[in-house]
């Protein structure tokens, strides 16, 4: 997470809200913490309640900062009451399902039609982007076995913005993935910094100069 | 070994803490719970078989029949049932868990049941079966010994960050040491209680799912619906829980500290009862941590916490001391945390082992927990007692958190 001395301050910012949804265990903490840790872990816990991540992802050569903030749900049918929270205010849904195992992309429809629904009802945009993970699992030159499903599913769903095979086990397209959801954040939500927000991002920081830490944990 | 095993009150499986066998037990468990039933008073039944190697609990809150089968001589903790059963009760509350019962009562009550939450039902019973869990042996929660002003200190930063929708609020190490404790109610009729904060401490124990020995410095917070059983059994509040590392060379070198490796992380949690209120409670844990790590005293009364030096001879193994009006304890660094003596209605008692000697006493409001080498004469025990009993008198203040 220790990011390098930066020249100059940035000038303009962007808080850009991303939710994780998708059944339990189809890989969506794992792809968090391929993300986070470049680390991945066999015996993953599931999710209990959400978890929230925030990621300083400075572009532009430091003069635009995009603050990524993540919601990382629960796949636990328990949960399921709990999670328009999260979709609520998000800029962008990844909907995760496990390429090896249908009943989990049903579920990944299933979040698709609860999201079409919102932004029906509210009238606003979320980036809506499919990730069947585990790809490592299926063999080369192979194919996944219910792939007809998924593609005849995404031509009939054009609010899919991008479909991706990822592998969090085999750290693949990981880093794609969310380089292309940054890539892709629109130029006019970014908005200037303020003086007084300004403030409050040095206040996180190390005060005695040595430290070249640009953020400290909180 | 004991065995826990949780099946519906329809007999269908739930749990088994050694669960070969689940099967069969539930079909024989059902039945015997189901003759109790209707031979005594129906829900909250419990009752105990004992033959010749064993003894067999049953409590059956109803959907729920919970059982355990230990040997014979075992010191059993009679809280055992209830612990399991409050449990199950936070995982989704009481009015939650009989709808569903009533509508489906053959309702497989595991397909709610997370990896995560088997993790922790297994931690539990572990920690029942050896009864090495000092918070359910003692009811109590253990103190990190702070400077009484720096305390006081942390505790009005922490109160003047509070706002209405946040009921409570605590700062702990990550082993759970207490340092601060927020309660923000007017309503006297509702407390935090410790066996629900024991619960919650399970949860954040027993899985990865909160990273908390994750080598890697994260900055992920967590929002956890639960239902705390003895506070409120009807509905949920809704947590936030943080760690923040502390071995960090950089607050060292802020605060010119050196590293004693003591206190690895804290830990905030804080609780609403709106489920909405995530943000409201991130921004106090922000600059809850922020005035936490850079006021010095502070930082360093929680990195180097005050050392306890009771005056004790080295004949004394381990030693925990419980202050029972607070409902706090102490304990000695080495604590393998033996089985709770149970007073019953004695002040004192001493139980001989093949190589030491389990010491326990009620002075004044504390008890005090030895224990020690066999070859201590026992007539050292009581003035020993009293030493400590004075050391823990004048330095309650630091010690504990009133
Ligand atoms: N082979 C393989 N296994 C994976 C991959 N990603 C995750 N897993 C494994 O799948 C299991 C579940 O992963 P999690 O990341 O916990 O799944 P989740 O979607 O967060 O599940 P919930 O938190 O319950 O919603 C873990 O045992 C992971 O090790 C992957 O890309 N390939
Ligand atoms: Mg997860």
């Amino acid at each position: 997470m220790s990011q390098q001395s930066l020249p100059n301050k940035p000038l303009r910012s962007v808080e850009y809200k991303i939710v994780l949804l998708g059944e339990s265990s189809v890989g969506k903490s794992s792809i968090l913490e391929r993300l986070q840790n470049n680390t991945f872990n066999e015996d993953k816990s599931s999710t209990i309640g959400a978890a929230f991540i925030s990621k300083k992802i400075p572009i532009n050569e430091n003069k635009d900062l995009i603050n990524l903030q993540i919601w990382d749900t629960a796949g636990q049918e328990r949960f399921h009451n709990l999670t328009p929270l999260y979709y609520r205010n998000a800029n962008c849904a990844i909907i995760v399902f496990d390429l090896i195992n249908l009943d989990s992309f049903k579920k990944a429809e299933y979040w698709i039609d609860q999201l079409n629904n919102y932004i029906e009802e509210q009238l606003i945009g979320i980036e809506i982007i499919l990730v069947g993970n585990k790809c490592d699992l299926i063999n080369e030159g192979e194919e996944c076995s219910y792939i007809n499903i998924i593609n005849e599913f995404i031509s009939n769903h054009k609010e899919i913005k991008r479909y991706l095979q990822t592998s969090a086990k085999e750290n693949i397209n990981i880093s794609k993935l969310f380089q292309d959801i940054i890539d892709n954040i629109d130029d006019e939500m970014f908005h200037p910094i303020e003086e007084e927000n300004s403030k409050n991002l040095i206040d996180l920081k190390f005060k005695k100069n040595s430290y070249n830490s640009t953020s400290c944990q909180c | 070994m004991i065995n826990y095993i949780i099946i519906s009150s329809s007999g269908k499986p739930i749990y088994a803490f050694d669960n070969n066998n689940i099967i069969v037990y539930s079909a024989i468990i059902q039945s015997i719970v189901s003759y109790f039933t209707y031979s005594t008073s129906p829900n909250q039944l419990i009752n105990s078989i004992k033959n010749n190697n064993s003894f067999i609990n049953f409590a059956h809150y109803n959907p729920f029949i919970l059982i355990s089968i230990s040997p014979i001589n075992h010191h059993h903790n009679p809280s055992s049932l209830s612990i399991l059963y409050n449990y199950l009760i936070s995982l989704l509350s009481k009015p939650y868990i009989d709808k569903i019962f009533n509508k489906y009562p053959n309702f497989d009550f595991t397909k709610l049941l997370s990896n995560s939450d088997i993790l922790t039902l297994n931690s539990i019973c572990h920690d029942l079966s050896l009864n090495n869990n000092p918070i359910f042996n003692y009811n109590s929660l253990q103190t990190l010994p702070i400077n009484y002003k720096i305390r006081s200190k942390i505790n009005s930063k922490f109160n003047s960050l509070s706002t209405s929708n946040l009921l409570f609020g605590l700062i702990t190490t990550s082993n759970f040491k207490l340092i601060s404790i927020l309660k923000n109610i007017q309503n006297s009729n509702h407390n935090l209680h410790i066996s629900d904060l024991s619960i919650l401490f399970k949860i954040i124990s027993s899985s990865n799912n909160f990273k908390l020995n994750s080598q890697y410095i994260t900055n992920e917070t967590f929002w956890l619906p639960i239902c705390l059983p003895k506070f409120n059994s009807n509905g949920h509040l809704y947590t936030l829980i943080q760690f923040v590392e502390l071995n960090d060379s950089r607050y060292q070198q802020l605060h010119s500290i050196s590293a004693n490796n003591n206190t690895d992380k804290l830990l905030i949690i804080l609780m609403s009862p709106f489920k909405d209120s995530f943000n409201e409670l991130k921004k106090i844990s922000n600059n809850l941590i922020k005035s936490l790590l850079f006021n010095k005293k502070i930082f360093n009364s929680i990195y180097n916490p005050l050392s306890i030096n009771l005056p004790i001879p080295s004949s004394i193994i381990s030693y925990t001391i419980k202050n029972t009006s607070l409902l706090q304890f102490i304990e000695s660094p080495s604590n393998s945390s033996s089985s709770p003596l149970n007073f019953k209605n004695s002040t004192i008692i001493i139980e001989n082992y093949s190589n030491y000697k389990l010491f326990a006493c009620k002075l004044s409001n504390y008890e005090i927990y030895l224990k020690i080498n066999s070859s201590t004469p026992e007539s050292q025990l009581l003035p020993i007692s009293k030493s400590i009993l004075n050391y823990c008198i004048s330095n309650n203040h630091h010690l504990f958190i009133q």
